[in-house]
C-alpha cells in the first residue's frame, strides 16, 4: 500500500469516527442546519418606513437617529464624499450591475435602542430565526458571549459575568460609541481609513450596529465569543462594524456568522472588521459566511499586530453571489505573526474572490497563508493575494499555499498572488495547485459500497479538513454541514 | 552589417529563407519536413540608435530547428523588437534569446507564438544587460497535444529595471508544458516577473506548471513576482510556485567550514542557482560559457 493510500485511509477513519460522534443522541448544535433554515424569511413590513438609495440626508438621519457625537457625523459625511469620488475597484468581479439606488441602506425591524437584555424579550419572529440558526443554544453551551444583529441594528449582546468582571467588554458598537466614547474614537476606522476604497467609504458613511470587543491587559478569554449577522428583508444592505481591541498580553477568539434569505434581487453587505492586537497578545478571528446568492459581499477585514503577537484568521466562505474578501494582516511589531486559513466554495452563479493580504513591516515577522477553494456547477473561485515585505522587515518569513478543486468542466479557478519583496533577508514561498477529484480515491470508496455523491462529499471534506479542524468542534460541524449542503445534488 | 539591414541571419541552408517584407518587417520561413542541424543565429544592427523591427517566423510542418537571437552592442541603443512565431503541426522549435546590451540601452521585446497540433515550442530567454527591459512572451497552443515551454534567466544589477511577462495559454486538449523563471536582483536592480498559465474550457487533459524563483541579494534591490493560474475546466493538472530568498545561510556556513572563502562560496551558490537554466543549452557550449562568465 502506497503512503498516499495509507494517509487517505487515515483521513477516512477520522471522518467516519466523526460521523459516529455526530450520530450520538446529544447531537452537535449546528448539525441540523438545512437550506430551509437559511432561506426562511420573516415578514418585513417595517421596510416600508425606510427609503432605498443613498444620499447626504440619509447619512445625517442615521447619525441623528443614533444620537451620535459630532466627530462621528463628520466622519460619516467625509466618508460619503469619498464614496462619491472614489471609483469602483479596477480588479476582481464586475460590480457595475450593483444598483445602489435599489438598496435599502438602513432599516430597523425592532426599534429598541441598545437591544434586548434577554432572548425572552426579543420579538418572537426574530428570536425564532436565531433559534433555528442555533445561536441561543450555542451561547448556552460553548460561548463566552454572543451578539446578534438583525438588519441594521444589533438586537442582543451578552457576556459571561466572570469576564465582564475582569473588564472584558463585548457589546453593540452603537452602545460603545456612547459608553466607551474615548476608546472608540481612538480606534474607529484608524486601521481601515474611509478613503481606502469605495466600499470602505460607503461603510464609513452608513455603518450601523456591529460589535465592540475589548480584552484588557493580560486577560485570557478561553471560550470563543460570537456575533451573528442576519439580513431579512429584500434589497437590504448591512454595514455592521466590528471593532476589536486586544491589549498587551491578552488572548481571545471571536467568531462571526452571517446569513440572509434568497429573494432573487440584489442585497449588499459591506461590513468592516478592525482588529488591534497589542504586544505579546494572541487573537483568533473566525468567520462562517453564508449570505444568500443575491448578496454582494464586499467586506473589509484588517488587523494591526504589535510586537511578539499573533493573529489567526480562519474563514469559511460559502454564500454570496459576488464576493470580494481579502483579510489583511499588518505585521507592525517585531516578531509578530499571522496565520490565514480559508475555504471558499463557489457554486452555480457564484463568483468568490477571496484571499489574504500580509504586510511584513517589523523585524523577524512571519506569515503563513493556506487557502482552499472548491468550484462547482459553473462557479468561479479566485484567490487574490498580496504579500509585501517592506525594507524594514529584516528576516521575514512568508509562506502561501493555495489548493483549488474544480468539480466539473464548467467551473473555473484562478490564482493571482502578488509578491513584492524589498528586503534581501526575506524568505518567501508560494505554491498553488489546481486539479479535480482523484478518480482512484472515488473508485476506492465506491468499490466499498459508498455511493458516488457521498464519496465525493467525503473527499471534499477531507480536502478542507486542515482549515475546518482549526474551528471549535461545534463550528467545524457547521462548516462540514454547509459543505454537505453545497455538495448535495448535481455533483459533476 | 550594412546600415540598411535591421537584422542578419547567418545561414546558407536552402530550406531557410529570410525576406524583407517592408521597411521594418522581415519574414523568416523554414520549409516543411526539414531538420536544421546548425542553430540559426540572428543578429541585430548595432549601429542604429533607434532600432524598430518586426519579425515573422514561419516554422513548417515536421521542422526541427534552433534559432538564436543575439542582442549585443557597443553603444547604447533603444530597441523595439516584435516577433510573431507560427509553429506548424509536429514542428519542434527551440528559440533562444541572448541579451547583453550596454548599460544605457533599452529593450522592448514582444514575442507571440502560435503552436499547432503536436507542435513543441521551447523559448529560452537569457537577459543580462540593458538598463530597461520590457519583455513579453505569449505562447498559445491552438490544437491538441501542443507543448509550450519557457525558460527565463535574468539578472538586474546597478540601476537596471527589468520586467518580464510570460504566459502559456492552452486552447485545446491534452496540452503540456512549463514555465520556469529565475531572476537575480542585486545593487539597486528592480525586477518584476509576471507568469501566467491559462487553460480554456476545452483544454481538458492539459498538464502545466509555472515556477518563479528569485534571489534578492542586496538591500536596495527589489523583486515583484506574480505567478497566475486561470483555469476554466476541471480535467487538468496545473500548479505554480514562487520563491524569493537570499543565499541560504546554512549552505554558506557549510562551505565556510570546508575552507571556502565567503566570496567563492557565494559565487558557487549563485552558479548553482543559475545552472538549472544555463545547462539547458549545454549543447551550445560557447554561449553557455559566455553566460556563466557574465553572471
Amino acid at each position: 500500500m502506497s503512503p498516499s493510500e495509507v494517509r487517505f485511509i487515515n483521513i477516512m477513519k477520522t471522518s467516519m469516527h466523526k460521523s459516529r460522534v455526530a450520530c450520538k443522541p446529544n447531537k452537535p448544535i449546528f448539525s441540523g442546519l438545512s437550506r430551509d433554515v437559511f432561506d426562511h424569511k420573516n415578514k418585513s413590513d417595517y421596510i416600508k418606513k425606510f427609503r432605498k438609495g443613498l444620499n447626504r440626508e440619509l447619512v445625517e438621519y442615521i447619525s441623528k437617529d443614533k444620537n451620535e457625537p459630532d466627530w462621528m457625523l463628520a466622519l460619516r459625511l467625509r466618508s460619503f464624499d469619498y464614496f462619491n469620488t472614489l471609483p469602483l475597484p479596477e480588479f476582481g468581479p464586475e460590480l457595475y450591475s450593483l444598483k445602489f439606488d435599489e438598496i435599502c441602506f438602513f432599516a430597523k425591524a425592532a426599534d429598541k435602542k441598545g437591544g434586548f437584555k434577554t432572548w425572552e424579550d426579543v420579538p418572537k419572529e426574530i428570536k425564532y430565526t436565531f433559534e433555528r440558526l442555533g445561536i441561543p443554544e450555542a451561547e448556552r453551551k460553548v460561548l463566552a458571549g454572543v451578539g446578534a444583529q438583525y438588519e441594521s441594528e444589533a438586537i442582543y449582546h451578552s457576556i459571561e459575568k466572570e469576564l465582564s468582571d475582569k473588564g472584558v467588554i463585548f457589546t453593540d458598537l452603537d452602545i460603545a460609541l456612547h459608553k466607551y466614547a474615548e476608546l472608540v474614537k481612538k480606534y474607529f476606522m484608524k486601521c481601515v481609513p474611509p478613503n481606502d476604497h469605495k466600499f470602505a467609504a460607503l461603510h464609513g458613511a452608513v455603518w450601523s450596529g456591529g460589535t465592540f470587543l475589548y480584552i484588557p491587559k493580560g486577560v485570557k478569554v478561553e471560550k470563543p465569543l460570537q456575533s451573528y449577522f442576519r439580513m431579512n428583508a429584500m434589497n437590504m444592505g448591512q454595514f455592521e462594524h466590528t471593532l476589536i481591541i486586544i491589549e498587551d498580553g491578552a488572548e481571545g477568539h471571536y467568531i462571526e456568522g452571517c446569513s440572509a434569505p434568497k429573494y432573487g434581487s440584489h442585497a449588499l453587505h459591506a461590513g468592516c472588521v478592525e482588529i488591534f492586537v497589542g504586544k505579546n497578545a494572541k487573537f483568533r478571528y473566525s468567520s462562517v459566511e453564508n449570505w444568500s446568492r443575491d448578496t454582494y459581499n464586499l467586506n473589509t477585514k484588517r488587523a494591526i499586530i504589535e510586537e511578539n503577537s499573533v493573529i489567526e484568521w480562519v474563514g469559511g466562505n460559502m454564500g454570496s453571489g459576488v464576493m470580494m474578501l481579502y483579510p489583511c494582516s499588518i505585521l507592525k511589531g517585531d516578531g509578530s505573526k499571522a496565520d490565514h486559513l480559508g475555504i471558499a466554495f463557489a457554486n452555480e452563479g457564484q463568483i468568490q474572490h477571496t484571499g489574504a493580504k500580509v504586510f511584513h513591516i517589523g523585524k523577524n515577522t512571519s506569515s503563513h497563508v493556506v487557502m482552499k477553494s472548491i468550484s462547482k456547477g459553473g462557479g468561479i473561485s479566485v484567490y487574490r493575494g498580496l504579500l509585501h515585505v517592506a525594507k524594514t522587515a529584516e528576516n521575514a518569513i512568508a509562506q502561501v499555499e493555495c489548493d483549488a478543486l474544480i468539480l466539473d468542466h464548467i467551473s473555473a479557478s484562478d490564482t493571482i498572488p502578488d509578491i513584492k519583496v524589498d528586503n534581501e533577508t526575506a524568505t518567501v514561498n508560494h505554491e498553488a495547485r489546481v486539479g479535480r477529484l482523484n478518480e482512484e480515491d472515488i473508485f476506492y470508496l465506491t468499490s466499498r459500497g459508498i455511493p458516488e455523491d457521498q464519496a465525493e462529499a467525503m473527499i471534499v471534506n477531507g480536502f478542507i479538513n486542515p482549515v475546518v479542524r482549526e474551528l471549535p468542534l461545534e463550528y467545524a460541524v457547521e462548516m462540514n454541514r454547509l459543505i454537505e449542503m453545497e455538495m448535495e445534488n448535481s455533483v459533476g | 552589417m550594412a546600415d540598411s539591414q535591421l537584422l542578419k541571419l547567418d545561414t546558407e541552408n536552402p530550406s531557410v529563407l529570410l525576406k524583407r517584407d517592408s521597411e521594418n518587417e522581415y519574414i523568416l520561413s523554414i520549409r516543411d519536413n526539414v531538420i536544421v542541424k546548425e542553430p540559426l543565429n540572428i543578429t541585430f544592427n548595432d549601429t542604429l540608435i533607434d532600432l524598430n523591427v518586426n519579425l515573422i517566423i514561419k516554422i513548417g510542418k515536421n521542422v526541427k530547428v534552433t534559432i538564436i537571437e543575439r542582442f549585443e552592442n557597443k553603444k547604447d541603443q533603444t530597441i523595439m523588437f516584435h516577433s510573431r512565431v507560427y509553429a506548424e503541426k509536429d514542428s519542434d522549435l527551440r528559440m533562444i534569446t541572448y541579451q547583453n546590451l550596454t548599460s544605457g540601452s533599452k529593450l522592448t521585446d514582444i514575442s507571440e507564438v502560435e503552436a499547432k497540433k503536436s507542435a513543441n515550442v521551447h523559448f529560452l530567454n537569457f537577459q543580462l544587460g540593458a538598463k530597461d527591459v520590457r519583455s513579453t512572451l505569449q505562447q498559445v497552443s491552438l490544437n491538441e497535444y501542443g507543448s509550450l515551454n519557457a525558460d527565463l534567466l535574468c539578472r538586474t544589477h546597478n540601476d537596471q529595471n527589468h520586467r518580464f511577462d510570460i504566459s502559456n495559454t492552452y486552447k485545446s486538449k491534452n496540452g503540456n508544458g512549463r514555465i520556469i523563471a529565475k531572476g537575480i536582483a542585486l545593487d539597486k536592480g528592480q525586477l518584476m516577473i509576471n507568469g501566467a498559465i491559462s487553460i480554456a474550457n476545452n483544454g481538458g487533459g492539459t498538464n502545466a506548471h509555472l515556477r518563479q524563483d528569485s534571489l534578492l541579494l542586496s538591500r536596495d534591490a527589489n523583486i515583484k513576482t506574480t505567478p497566475k493560474l486561470n483555469i476554466a475546466t476541471n480535467d487538468v493538472k496545473a500548479g505554480h510556485s514562487a520563491s524569493v530568498t537570499n543565499l541560504n545561510d546554512e549552505s554558506l556556513f557549510y562551505l565556510a567550514t570546508r575552507g571556502i572563502d565567503e566570496k567563492d562560496a557565494k559565487k558557487m551558490l549563485v552558479n548553482g542557482f543559475v545552472a538549472e537554466q544555463v545547462d539547458k543549452i549545454s549543447d551550445l557550449a560557447e554561449l553557455r560559457n559566455e553566460i556563466y562568465q557574465i553572471i
